[in-house]
């Protein structure tokens, strides 16, 4: 064998080893997650008023179990009472719906028109898109919203509008977008684009796009016509994260988080931002759900194992109350687990859908 | 075994008298190890020409199926609805072709590699006047290239035929998709190589797993585009694991059996 020969059976043979060790650690990390994982649902927990505490339902193996934040068990029908605005119709049906709830009088309709729900999750946040985007008609005058034509993608220049039919640019309208996008100061291109395109939505609230100077401007289709509005930031934010809301009650355009990891709502009438009184919450990593009510919003906050509750009031969102799920002990097995194995491999990632290697050192779990 | 030169040296000395003081016999070895490389190519070729033309129909009628598909689910339910769940449904419509380079990719090297260990013609080959890691690196090349051609081609048939439905935005996203299954192709037709030219069934066994958890790597999520952040790396993976077979003639070479 020459040296080159020589060479190449000396790669082979590293190569060799290399992808044994490392086939090794990733088979057996995943061996140890399969045998050791005793991962459970959290209990459903929602903030009561009524005990000013969190409440907490849990389905087991020994049946329904209803308690709170302090170990206090309560029946079912208490349970239901105790959170009357997401149990209404529950109460309807069994006559037991307040007139009036926390000061206020209230209607069946009016307690469901202010609920919403609102969930993120990393994957979904760190999932890769495609950059096109379908722009409705915000005031087709029809009850039920209608998937437009064409899709718009954001270039370095302008707006264009892509009708899938032909799979063609739209000049005409691009034209007419780009000409409103350049008057209102819109820098191309485009940060971020956020929005919800889906028909399954009560109304249509367009998109809020930031430009590349991380200016916010909120974009809609009105009869055709493009309406794009610059919204002016508080000093020091800069969006990282938009979440259109389109919830039933229209009371918000958005939820923001910005590159500081805070939390704001942007009002859907006066667009002024309202700051959460939450801890940083970082949409990347950390997931987040709220259930609102007209009165209270609880917020949970999952970053990796830990788990945390918020209660926060509709009138300036400051915390009424919190709560962290108490961290579950490692079980035997995970302990004996993280010293067999101290360096662990895996490809996937419950914070992102790539494929890529994850080296983990000691405790993992 | 007596060294000629080939003919198109003989034509070269012909138009160009030799000069003594100039010539150099390390020439004559560079043209007679061309010479070479270009028959043992050839006897590739001749050994896998009807595989590589089945491939080549079979593979370019399954992209073309596909894209007759997307035609027909256009003509169906129009051009929007397609755009609508590949932007929001993660449709790629071309599931159908996952497993069909790595398929190839595994007959590819059957076809090439156990004619050579069932006729004992590998031997003869470890017996050629120049190096045997040589000799396989260039029949190991000859397999790669070919494969690298037949799923270029299918990749750039995939790519023309989806930009008549979709915008650019969607083709890529398809394609970037489906890249790594063509990885996976090339990788599955080099780990089938190593297993066949192991000489050692009990270190074949071994040879067979490690290629399964190797492949099974190209295979771990259906996510469109999971795999942008690991392609490149993957891809220098499958060309260096290409020094893996030799790891196997050397084991040949040596007698073990």
């Amino acid at each position: 064998m020459n040296k080159i020969e020589n060479l190449l059976v000396i790669i082979g043979r590293t190569y060799f080893v290399c992808i044994c060790a490392f086939l090794v650690v990733w088979i057996l990390t995943w061996a140890f997650h399969f045998a050791a994982d005793t991962s459970e649902k959290p209990p459903f927990t929602l903030y009561s008023a009524f005990i000013d505490d969190f409440a907490m339902f849990k389905n087991g193996d020994s049946g329904k179990h209803y308690y709170d934040a302090h170990a206090n068990e309560y029946t079912e029908a208490q349970f239901y009472e105790m959170l009357p605005t997401f149990y209404s119709k529950q109460l309807i049906v069994k006559e037991k719906l307040p007139d009036t709830l926390y000061g206020r009088p209230v209607s069946a309709k009016f307690i469901q028109n202010e609920n919403f729900t609102f969930k993120t999750a990393p994957v979904a946040v760190n999932k890769r898109v495609i950059a096109l985007y379908p722009l409705m008609e915000s005031m087709s005058g029809s009850v039920d919203l209608e998937m437009p034509t064409d899709v718009f993608r954001i270039t370095n220049n302008n707006i264009e509008f892509v009708d899938m039919a032909t799979n063609s640019v739209n000049e005409a309208k691009s034209d007419l977008f780009t000409k409103t996008f350049v008057q209102k100061g819109f820098a191309f291109p485009a940060h971020i684009i956020s929005g919800n395109p889906t028909t399954k939505k009560e109304y249509d609230n367009g998109y809020l796009i930031t430009d590349s100077n991380d200016k916010l401007f909120h974009l809609k289709m009105q009869r055709g016509r493009p309406y794009l509005r610059p919204i002016e930031l508080p000093k020091g934010i800069v969006p990282k994260h938009i979440f259109v809301t389109e919830f039933r009650n229209q009371r918000s355009l958005a939820f923001i988080s910005d590159t500081e990891n805070r939390f704001w709502v942007l009002d859907a009438k006066n667009y002024e931002f309202q700051k959460a009184d939450l801890p940083d919450f970082n949409p990347e990593t950390d997931g987040m759900m709220i259930i609102g009510n007209f009165h209270d919003w609880t917020v949970s906050i999952s970053s990796g194992d830990q788990l945390r509750y918020f209660a926060l009031s509709t009138d300036d969102l400051h915390c009424l109350k919190s709560y962290e799920v108490p961290a579950k002990e490692p079980t035997k097995l995970q302990r004996v687990s993280n010293i067999l194995l101290p360096i662990q491999l895996k490809f996937l990632s419950g914070l992102d859908g790539d494929v890529w290697p994850r080296v983990v050192v000691m405790g993992e779990y | 075994m007596s060294l000629q030169a080939p003919n198109n040296y003989k034509q070269h000395k012909t138009q160009k008298p030799r000069n003594p003081e100039t010539f150099k016999p390390r020439n004559l070895e560079t043209a007679l190890a061309i010479e070479t490389t270009l028959v043992m190519l050839y006897k590739e070729w001749i050994k896998t020409r009807w595989f590589y033309a089945v491939a080549l129909l079979t593979t370019f009628a399954l992209c073309g199926y596909v894209l007759l598909n997307i035609n027909r689910l256009v003509s169906l339910k129009g051009a929007a609805h397609l755009w609508e769940v590949a932007m929001f449904r993660d449709a790629i419509f071309i599931d159908m072709l996952r497993y069909v380079p790595l398929l190839v990719g595994i007959v590819a090297a059957v076809v090439q590699f156990v004619p050579e260990l069932v006729h004992k013609r590998l031997k003869l080959t470890m017996h050629l006047p120049r190096g045997y890691v040589r000799s396989v690196m260039e029949m190991l090349l000859f397999g790669f290239g070919c494969l690298a051609l037949l799923f270029c081609g299918n990749l750039v048939m995939l790519l023309l035929g989806l930009q008549t439905f979709f915008a650019d935005e969607i083709v890529w996203h398809i394609v970037l998709t489906a890249l790594p299954w063509y990885l996976a192709g090339l990788s599955a037709y080099i780990l089938v190589a190593w297993v066949c030219l192991e000489p050692v069934w009990s270190r074949r066994i071994l040879n067979i797993l490690i290629s399964i958890a190797c492949l099974r790597v190209f295979y771990m999520s259906p996510a469109p585009e999971a795999y942008n952040r690991l392609l490149p790396w993957l891809t220098v993976l499958v060309v260096v694991s290409l020094a893996l077979p030799l790891l196997s003639v050397v084991r040949f070479k040596e007698g073990k059996e």
